[in-house]
């Protein structure tokens, strides 16, 4: 009964072919990139590695196992063509009862609390960054450990949150937020907030880090007097925002009648995880940001910015020329990848209503490249944290630190990278079985957000292994 | 060009005789559409989905719609869902291929660099 001259080799079929030839010359083009962008570290990465096992490859070797392997990944998922079980994977839960009202009070006044002794051990506390407990507290506990437990284990941010618990003690004019505006503050002030963080002495200097606290909480309890704590939070502030798409990756979940149990990355193919142009546009940000942040660190950058600022061009103005070039082509390059699978999906569903569904796969990456870049971080100054948190403001003159790491953290690094990457490819696959009605096509539809994820496993695994420089003309920033 | 917000008057779940074929409208309905210019969609008389291509177009109503179709559109879902069976196959050898290739492939690079 099949017919198969319908399949026969046409004009479409033709038409197909050279679309897929396009898409091979892309993928060729971009090898000899990576071998380009892996010759200055070779030596040292291979050197990093050589600390892990006896086995030394060269660095484009080793960036492009770490592609291949997402490639294959995707190729393996390709084979799960049965929508029951996918769906059934996504469903796996159990329901826990909810955390009675005391444990919410006394998790807003732990927040409070550390938000008061960080300012005031900001301000009166020794000047050297690593002796402070306001610098060890921010950087070491709260982005470091603190969001890794967003993405780990749920979003507890509503709750601890201390610039909202001031916000909801001041009344509110409950102002109408305007509705065309959406998400679009949120992408700007994360943009803004990781760019204060890059060029300035954000991670050393403790007296300005205490400022930069009250300013935020100024303007996080103004924006909330004028449209309401609810709105202000839960549309325009961006921490707040990333810690809650953070949490719907994470295993634990908010709900009505108590705490969802659930495997993680389940909840990002969720209708409503992600909607709207703004809020697509911040995923990729998220992802943008730790990015950026990371490669500001590599000798690539050093040296790319120096011949820079040698033709004359102002050194912040180089920063951000190629920190807003750099989220353009992030931007660019995950609308050309949902450009792709509308049309190897065969679809007249929206672009936009497309990468509602398929941004959030992005977010997985996120996290892992988030905990790769941090985890040695964390171990190396969690006894600083503790120590120096037991008299914070007469701490010894050099706070303990965890200098050698053993060998097998950097190797866990990379997997957290890969393991993102996995749950990303496989989120990307169950999304397309939800959108589209044919399971080819829906496998088709992947092609492009694929091939996004190859490139960025290559570009983020060369940024975690290269080692970190200090970015020049910043006055000595960045942790 | 034009944007038609679909409308999810249809959740009801449609039941098969397919394990993985036991469709269900996504929360919300179906996602907005867009269809080009020139183009003449298929439109799902349940839900105004849009779609092109015929074969899209029988997989759609099976899978979100099956309880609803009369007979005749049942049995063309099933041959529509055979025959894409078919290509599938055709892609997994394809990919199995890639896979053995991408294995192999890193296996030699390894053997010959790697000291």
């Amino acid at each position: 009964m099949t017919e198969r001259g319908e399949r026969r080799p046409g004009p479409a079929t033709e038409h197909r072919w050279r679309r897929l030839r396009r898409l091979l010359i892309v993928v060729a083009s971009a090898i000899p990139l990576v071998a380009l962008l892996s010759e200055p570290v070779l030596a040292h990465a291979a050197a990093l590695r050589g600390s892990t096992s006896s086995v030394e490859v060269p660095t484009w070797l080793f960036l492009t196992t770490g592609g291949g392997t997402v490639g294959a990944s995707f190729l393996l998922a390709s084979f799960v063509t049965d929508r029951a079980f996918m769906r059934s994977v996504h469903d796996w839960g159990f329901s826990l009862p909810a955390p009675g009202r005391l444990l919410r009070l006394s998790g807003q006044l732990v927040g409070l609390a550390l938000l008061a002794i960080t300012v005031a051990v900001g301000y009166l506390g020794p000047e050297t960054g690593y002796r402070n407990l306001a610098i060890l507290v921010v950087w070491v506990g709260w982005w470091g450990g603190y969001v890794a437990s967003t993405y780990l284990i749920g979003n507890t941010w509503p709750t601890l949150n201390p610039f909202r618990t001031i916000a909801s003690i001041l009344p509110s004019l409950n102002r109408p937020y305007p509705d065309r505006l959406g998400a679009w503050p949120s992408v700007a002030g994360l943009l803004a907030l990781i760019w204060i963080e890059v060029i300035s002495p954000l991670a050393d200097d403790p007296r300005l880090l205490a400022t930069t606290l009250l300013a935020y909480t100024a303007v996080s309890v103004a924006g909330s007097v004028v449209y309401g704590t609810d709105t202000w939070f839960g549309r325009v502030d961006p921490i707040s925002r990333v810690f809650s798409l953070f949490g719907r990756f994470a295993p634990l979940a908010r709900t009505e009648t108590g705490l969802a149990l659930r495997l993680p990355g389940s909840a990002l193919t969720d209708a409503d995880a992600v909607s709207g142009r703004a809020e697509t546009v911040f995923v990729v940000a998220v992802l943008y940001v730790t990015t950026f942040d990371g490669f500001v660190g590599t000798g690539l950058w050093a040296a790319g910015i120096t011949a820079v600022v040698d033709r004359g061009v102002p050194p912040l103005a180089g920063y951000l020329g190629a920190y807003l070039a750099g989220f353009g082509l992030f931007v660019a390059a995950f609308r050309w990848a949902i450009g792709l699978a509308r049309r190897f999906g065969r679809t007249y569903i929206t672009r936009a209503a497309l990468a509602d569904r398929f941004a959030p796969s992005l977010l997985a990456i996120a996290a892992g490249y988030h905990i790769a870049h941090n985890l040695g971080f964390i171990i190396g100054l969690l006894p600083s944290l503790v120590v120096v948190g037991a008299s914070p403001l007469s701490p010894p003159q050099q706070p303990p630190v965890v200098a050698t790491l053993p060998g097998w953290i950097s190797g866990l690094e990379l997997a957290f990278v890969l393991v993102g990457h996995f749950i990303a490819v496989w989120i990307a696959h169950a999304a397309a079985y939800e959108l589209l009605p044919g399971r080819l096509e829906a496998i088709k539809s992947q092609y492009g957000i694929t091939l996004v994820m190859i490139a960025y496993t290559i570009i983020s695994l060369w940024i975690v292994t290269t080692p970190t420089v200090e970015p020049p003309f910043l006055g000595g920033g960045g942790v | 060009m034009t944007t038609t917000e679909s409308t999810p008057e249809d959740e009801s779940a449609g039941e098969s005789d397919r394990s993985d074929t036991d469709g269900r409208a996504v929360a919300g309905g179906q996602p907005p559409t867009r269809v080009p210019e020139g183009a003449e969609p298929q439109v799902c008389p349940y839900c105004g989905f849009e779609l092109p291509a015929d074969d899209q177009y029988r997989l759609h109503l099976g899978l979100n719609h099956y309880e609803q179709l009369d007979d005749g559109d049942q049995a063309a879902f099933r041959e529509t869902y055979q025959q894409e069976e078919e290509s599938l196959t055709r892609f997994r050898i394809i990919a199995l291929g890639g896979l053995v290739g991408l294995y192999f492939g890193f296996l030699l690079i390894y053997a010959v660099l790697a000291t």
